[in-house]
């Protein structure tokens, strides 16, 4: 079956309606366990870009083109460069990090590493770079 | 001293700030120029500062060396990244006029800067992972480069390019791997303290295992017999651009031979690799030369002549093992680095102008331009008698010092082809002039505007002739950068701190490798690497 005949199956379809915002939340929930536990940026990023196939293959890559979504690489590597850049300015060593405690109400206690940070820039990079490949190739295919 | 790691910062920066910039043609150029300029600064301030206090160190993330990654600059390492961002500056410049507006959409800074942040990085690191790092960055950046706006003869080279360096990478991280087992390490001042005075069946093996990491380099540097893949890639390359790939990423090759098998490696009988690229050096030298005089293409025959160039400088790295002529041979090797850099990188950039003014690339078509554009012929034919080593400028000076070396070393052979090369690069150069510039006029006007592209590639003629005229305090900053990386002492000290004890780690480490009781009987590092002769 090729992509343009599983495009109009009202089957992946549906599925997809429920699955693509399925899988995004289960990347962002590895993204965030990502420093204590298995998950981080990069696997939580390639998850995020298989929902974003999924999507892709459901609705046809033009729709997902009006994204321009090299800029998340952009975006992404400048978050990660900044990240190691605050303790430089600070008279640190470049990419030194620490950890912010505070109470939220309702959430309780956080305990976050300034690495999130910068994982958040590999999880840009890793979806951009991606889904600009997905995108590139499944435009090609009409 | 934190602020080291700006030299790989600031383009990455901007490599990003100029996509973002993207579809703002003028802005970009603006931009990426100001960048170029305001790191140059850096740079130079660097050399000075190293020069007068010493080298500096940093640990990145605060980890110490040798766990965490070092940055180190010393005086070898400040020299290249001058000479890097001066290059870099100047093709900036210079490509501000000839690139297409086509060419800036897809990203044509942008990857320029991220091959500056990679070349910047692999002189600045101290680790030799972190050195493959490098490698891969700037590998990056130049396979796009050389696919921007490509036609299918780009797309052709360009993956003989791609195929030679993915292997290069392939093997650079095997031999990693092979040295970690053996050497316990991938720290640069951490390996040549842990090797210094290591003899016996453990220093064969470093031997044997640095024999990889120098096929990756020579590879790199495009050493025979691995040379083949340069004269079909470059050429190909963007004009402008093409100077800094022919000046600088040859380079990193030769840098990393220097910096390894000169600094790194000074276990009982490493002089082996000095001996290898002795015999290599001759070799690429004459082949070099001679696939230079066959060529009818103008950038074809400059890129033999890289080839032909890099002979020299790694003849002076092999004449480096003999410890009588270690320093002079260094100090040679840097100073033809630098030579060859600037007269490099400013003979493609005029080769791009003569191409610009006479309208075509084949050197039998050319011709007249001398009457056509004078002032770009005197360019050219400064840096051509320099290329060749003409006195009074750097290319005389630099293999001067080479074959003096050569000389003191007793190794007639290597300086006779190194003679020999001298006069054929001459007739190499002498032909291009007679064709291109000599004979009648090939059209009766330039072809185009050329004005922009010439004033910052006389810059960097003048360099030459400065570096020629000034040659004595030159040498002297060479032969202090050549001692730095002879003697690691000062190096050791500045990464790893003065007289620091080893971790218990490390001892720990060391003591079950000696006594054969690390891991797996089978594990090939742990049951070769002590020194007990018989083993069963």
């Amino acid at each position: 079956m090729t992509p343009q005949t599983l495009g109009n199956s009202p089957i992946l379809r549906t599925v997809c309606r429920f699955a693509v915002p399925l899988t995004v939340l289960v990347s962002l929930k590895i993204f965030w366990q990502g420093h204590n536990l298995p998950g981080g940026g990069f696997i939580a990023g390639a998850m995020a870009a298989a929902a974003g196939a999924m999507y892709l293959m459901a609705f046809g890559a033009a729709k997902a083109s009006r994204i321009a979504w090299w800029k998340f690489s952009v975006v992404g590597l400048l978050c990660s460069l900044t990240t190691g850049t605050v303790p430089l300015l600070m008279g640190k060593a470049y990419m030194d990090h620490t950890f912010l405690n505070f109470h939220l109400p309702l959430l309780g206690h956080q305990h976050i590493p300034t690495a999130v940070f910068f994982d958040l820039g590999v999880f840009l990079i890793v979806l951009g770079t991606l889904m600009t490949i997905f995108v590139e190739l499944g435009l090609e295919e009409r | 001293m934190n602020s080291l790691i700006l030299v790989i910062l600031v383009p990455l920066f901007s490599a990003m700030i100029l996509a973002l910039l993207r579809g703002l043609p003028r802005l970009e150029k603006a931009f990426c120029v100001a960048s170029c300029l305001g790191l140059t600064a850096f740079v130079f301030w660097l050399l000075v500062h190293v020069d007068a206090h010493g080298i500096q160190a940093t640990a990145l993330s605060g980890y110490s060396a040798p766990f965490g990654i070092a940055f180190v600059a010393d005086r070898l390492a400040c020299i290249m990244l001058c000479l890097s961002m001066s290059v870099g500056s100047v093709v900036v410049i210079y490509t501000c006029f000839t690139v297409t507006e086509q060419q800036q959409n897809l990203f044509f800074y942008p990857l320029f800067q991220i091959i500056l942040a990679g070349v910047n990085w692999a002189f600045i690191t101290g680790d030799l992972f972190n050195l493959f790092v490098a490698y891969e960055v700037m590998l990056i950046g130049s396979y796009g480069l050389m696919l921007v706006g490509a036609g299918k003869e780009q797309v052709r080279q360009s993956l003989k390019y791609i195929a030679i360096n993915v292997v290069g990478g392939s093997f650079f991280v095997i031999g990693l791997g092979y040295l970690y087992a053996t050497v316990g390490s991938l720290n640069m001042a951490d390996i040549a303290q842990r090797t210094a005075g290591m003899t016996g069946q453990r220093a064969h093996m470093v031997t044997a295992m640095s024999m990889v990491l120098l096929f990756v380099f020579a590879l790199k540097a495009a050493t025979f017999p691995l040379i083949y893949w340069l004269p079909d890639s470059y050429p190909v390359v963007p004009a402008g651009v093409s100077g800094y790939f022919a000046g600088l990423l040859t380079k990193v090759g030769v840098y990393s031979l220097l910096r390894v098998f000169v600094m790194v490696f000074r276990q009982e009988g490493h002089e082996f690799a000095g001996q290898v690229l002795l015999v290599l050096s001759g070799l690429t030298m004459l082949l070099g030369v001679m696939g230079a005089m066959c060529q009818w293409d103008i950038r074809k025959i400059l890129s033999w002549h890289i080839i032909s160039q890099v002979g020299y400088m790694v003849m002076g790295i092999g004449l480096a093992s003999q410890p009588a002529i270690a320093a002079i041979a260094v100090a040679g090797t840097i100073f033809y680095v630098v030579h060859h850099i600037v007269v490099k990188s400013s003979l493609f950039l005029v080769g791009g102008i003569a191409e610009r003014v006479t309208g075509t690339q084949e050197l039998k078509k050319m011709g007249g331009a001398l009457d056509l554009a004078p002032g770009v012929a005197g360019l050219f034919l400064v840096a051509s008698f320099s290329l060749a080593g003409m006195p009074p400028f750097s290319g005389f000076v630099s293999k001067f010092v080479v074959i003096k070396a050569g000389m003191q070393g007793g190794n007639y052979v290597v300086v006779a082809i190194a003679v020999i090369t001298g006069f054929l690069t001459l007739y190499s150069m002498a032909k291009i002039w007679s064709y291109a510039f000599w004979g009648p006029k090939c059209r009766p006007a330039p072809a185009g505007r050329y004005r922009g592209m010439a004033a910052p590639t006389s810059l960097l003629i003048l360099f030459t002739i400065g570096l020629g005229l000034f040659a004595q305090p030159c040498l002297r900053l060479a032969t202090d950068a050549a001692n730095d990386v002879i003697d690691p002492t000062n190096y050791i000290q500045a990464v790893l701190g003065p007289d620091k004890p080893r971790g218990p780690r490390d001892i720990k480490f060391d003591e079950e490798l000696e006594s054969g009781q690390l891991g797996d009987r089978h594990a090939s590092a742990a049951t070769i690497a002590p020194d007990k002769e018989a083993l069963p």
